[in-house]
C-alpha cells in the first residue's frame, strides 16, 4: 500500500533536550492515523517537521513523495493543515477568509464550508478576530474541509470545541475518509474521540520512545489487570513484563502487552499477593494512561 | 493565486494605509495652511530672499513623513503574520514561498508608492500655487531622496518584522539606519541631483533580500 508520510530516523533536538531519537514511521494512503502522547512529548514539533517549518537534526520525512521540507506548491494544495491553537488570518471575516482560501485550491466546495460556518449562526462579515476559540475553530475546520485535501494534519483538533461541534466534525471526518483514499493524521487531547476514528495509533513517550499499532491490536493486546493493595505491593515496578502500574486507593493496577496467566505468574515470582486479580476492560483513554502514566 | 495574495494584504493593510494617507494629507493642508498665512503676514520679496537666498526649505517638515509612513505599513503588514507564527499559514500555500514572500512585499511597496506620489503631486502644486515653476520643480527633486526613503524604510521594517531571530532583526534594522541616513544627508536645495541613483540603485537590494528571513524562517531548528 502507498505511503503517503514516511518517516525515517527522524532526530530532532530542542538544545540538549532530545525530542525525537530515530523516529521510523508510515502512514499509509486510506489510514486515519492518530498521534498520542502527555503534553510536550514532541506532537507538534513533528507535525512542524513533516510540514517543513522546522528543520530536523537528522532524518527523511517523506510527505506524499516528496520532500517534506521542500514540498511543492502542487504537493500542498493536496494537504489541509490544521495548526495548533487554529490559527487563522484574524482581520478577515468569515466572507473574506472563504474567498481568499477559494482561489487557491482546485477542488474548493464552498458548500461544505458555508455548511459548517452556517451553524454558527453569524453575519458573514464578522472578524475572526472576534470569535470566540470555538467559533474561530469552527470556521478553520470548515476551511480545511472545503479543500478537500487527499491529507488532512490535523494538530489537537478538539481544542475549544463544544462536545456537540465535536461530534458533528467527527461525523464530517467519517465521511470524508468513506472512499479509502483520504488519509486523517490527527493529534487530540481527548482521546476518547479517536476511539471509533483512527485505525491507526502511534504513542510518543518522553525521551523519544515509540510505539506504533493498529488500534484493534492495541486495544486487544494491552490490558489491564486490577488486584487489593496490599503490603507486597509496594515493591512492585516497571519490567519486561510490567508496562505501567498504578496504585491508587485499595487497589492496584498493572498494565500490560501479555496475557493474564503470564502477568499473575510474573508477580506470584515477585513475591505480590495478587488476591482478586482480574482484568478490567479499558477504553482507549484508559489505555493511553495506562500506557503513559497519568503524568 | 497571485492576486489573491494581493487581496489578502489589502484586507490587512487597508485601515493603516488609510490613516497613513489622511496623515500625509494633513501634512500637505497644514503646508499649504503655512505657506498661505506666509504670504499674509510677509512680504513676497522677503520670503523669496528665505527661499532662493537663504535655502530656507520651507516644506522641511515632510522631511520623515513617508519614513513614518513606509514604517506603518511594514508593521501593519508583517507584524500580524509573525504573531503566533501566523506567517507558517501564509508559507503552506500552495504557491512558492519566495514568490509569495515578493508577492507580499511589492503589495506593501505599491501601498507606499502611491503615497509617496500623492505627495510629490501634493508638493508640487502647493509650492507651484505660491512660486514659479522652477520653485516647485526644485522643491519635488529635493523631496525626492525624502520620498524614496519611504520605501527603505518600508524594506527595512518588512525585514526586521520577518526575520525569527532577535540578534539579526538588530542587525536588519542598523542596515536599515545606514541607508536611511544616506538620504538625509544634504539641508539644501537639489542636494541628490547627480547622486539620489547610487543608493537608491544599493537600496533596492533591499526587495529580493526579504526572501533571506523568509527562508531562515522555514529553516529554523527551534
Amino acid at each position: 500500500m502507498e505511503n503517503v508520510i514516511e518517516v525515517e530516523n527522524l532526530t530532532h533536538c530542542y538544545g540538549k533536550r532530545v525530542i525525537h531519537e530515530n523516529l521510523s514511521f508510515t502512514v499509509p494512503r486510506g489510514s486515519i492515523f492518530g498521534l498520542l502522547g502527555k503534553n510536550g512529548v514532541g506532537k507538534t514539533t513533528l507535525i512542524k517537521i513533516l510540514m517543513g517549518f522546522l528543520r530536523p537534526v537528522s532524518g527523511r520525512c517523506r510527505v506524499l513523495g516528496e520532500d517534506s521540507h521542500n514540498l511543492s506548491p502542487a504537493a500542498r494544495s493536496k494537504i489541509g493543515l490544521l495548526f495548533e491553537g487554529h490559527l487563522a488570518y484574524e482581520f478577515m471575516s468569515i466572507a473574506q477568509i472563504e474567498k481568499f482560501y477559494s482561489a487557491h485550491y482546485p477542488s474548493w466546495n464552498r458548500d461544505l464550508y458555508y455548511g459548517l460556518v452556517d451553524r454558527l449562526d453569524l453575519p458573514y462579515d464578522h472578524k475572526i478576530k472576534n470569535m470566540s476559540c470555538g467559533q474561530r475553530s469552527q470556521v478553520v475546520l470548515g476551511l480545511i474541509f472545503a479543500q478537500e485535501p487527499e491529507l488532512m494534519i490535523l494538530d489537537d483538533y478538539s481544542m475549544g470545541l463544544d462536545a456537540g461541534y465535536r461530534r458533528l466534525f467527527l461525523e464530517y471526518l467519517s465521511e470524508y475518509v468513506n472512499d479509502g483514499t483520504k488519509t486523517v493524521f490527527v493529534t487530540s487531547h481527548i482521546v476518547q474521540d479517536l476511539e471509533n476514528l483512527v485505525n491507526e495509533v502511534m504513542f510518543l513517550d518522553r525521551g523519544g520512545e515509540v510505539l506504533q499499532t493498529s488500534l484493534d491490536e492495541f486495544m486487544i493486546g494491552f490490558k489491564q489487570f486490577r488486584f487489593k493493595r496490599n503490603g507486597s505491593a509496594n515493591t512492585l515496578h516497571r519490567d519486561d513484563v510490567i508496562r505501567n502500574l498504578d496504585i491508587s486507593g485499595d487497589n492496584v493496577s498493572v498494565y500490560s502487552f501479555r496475557p493474564m496467566t503470564e502477568v499473575g505468574a510474573h508477580l506470584a515470582e515477585m513475591g505480590i499477593e495478587t488476591a482478586g486479580l482480574e482484568q478490567v476492560p479499558m477504553t482507549l483513554e484508559d489505555a493511553f494512561i495506562g500506557l503513559t502514566g497519568k503524568y | 493565486m497571485l492576486s489573491s495574495i494581493l487581496y489578502k494584504e489589502w484586507l490587512k493593510v487597508r485601515l493603516f494605509w488609510g490613516v497613513a494617507l489622511v496623515l500625509n494629507i494633513g501634512v500637505f493642508v497644514y503646508l499649504f495652511v503655512d505657506l498661505r498665512h506666509l504670504f499674509t503676514i510677509e512680504h513676497a520679496e522677503m520670503i523669496w530672499y528665505q527661499a532662493f537666498k537663504i535655502g530656507t526649505l520651507h516644506y522641511a517638515y515632510m522631511k520623515y513623513l513617508l519614513v513614518i509612513t513606509g514604517v506603518i505599513i511594514g508593521a501593519a503588514q508583517f507584524t500580524p503574520e509573525m504573531i503566533g507564527h501566523r506567517f507558517r499559514l501564509s508559507l503552506h500555500l500552495p504557491v512558492r514561498p519566495n514568490s509569495m514572500v515578493l508577492c507580499c512585499v511589492l503589495a506593501g511597496l505599491l501601498g507606499v508608492a502611491v503615497i509617496g506620489m500623492l505627495d510629490a503631486f501634493m508638493l508640487y502644486t502647493i509650492i507651484a500655487r505660491f512660486f514659479p515653476r522652477e520653485g516647485a520643480e526644485s522643491a519635488l527633486l529635493t523631496a525626492l531622496p525624502w520620498l524614496f526613503s519611504g520605501l527603505v524604510a518600508y524594506l527595512g521594517t518588512a525585514l526586521t518584522a520577518m526575520e525569527p531571530r532577535l540578534s539579526r532583526k538588530f542587525v536588519y534594522l542598523a542596515i536599515a539606519g545606514g541607508f536611511l541616513w544616506l538620504f538625509y544627508q544634504g539641508n539644501d536645495y537639489e542636494t541628490y541631483n547627480w547622486a539620489l541613483w547610487k543608493p537608491a540603485l544599493i537600496s533596492m537590494l533591499f526587495i529580493p533580500s526579504v526572501i533571506l528571513p523568509a527562508y531562515r524562517y522555514r529553516n529554523r531548528s527551534s
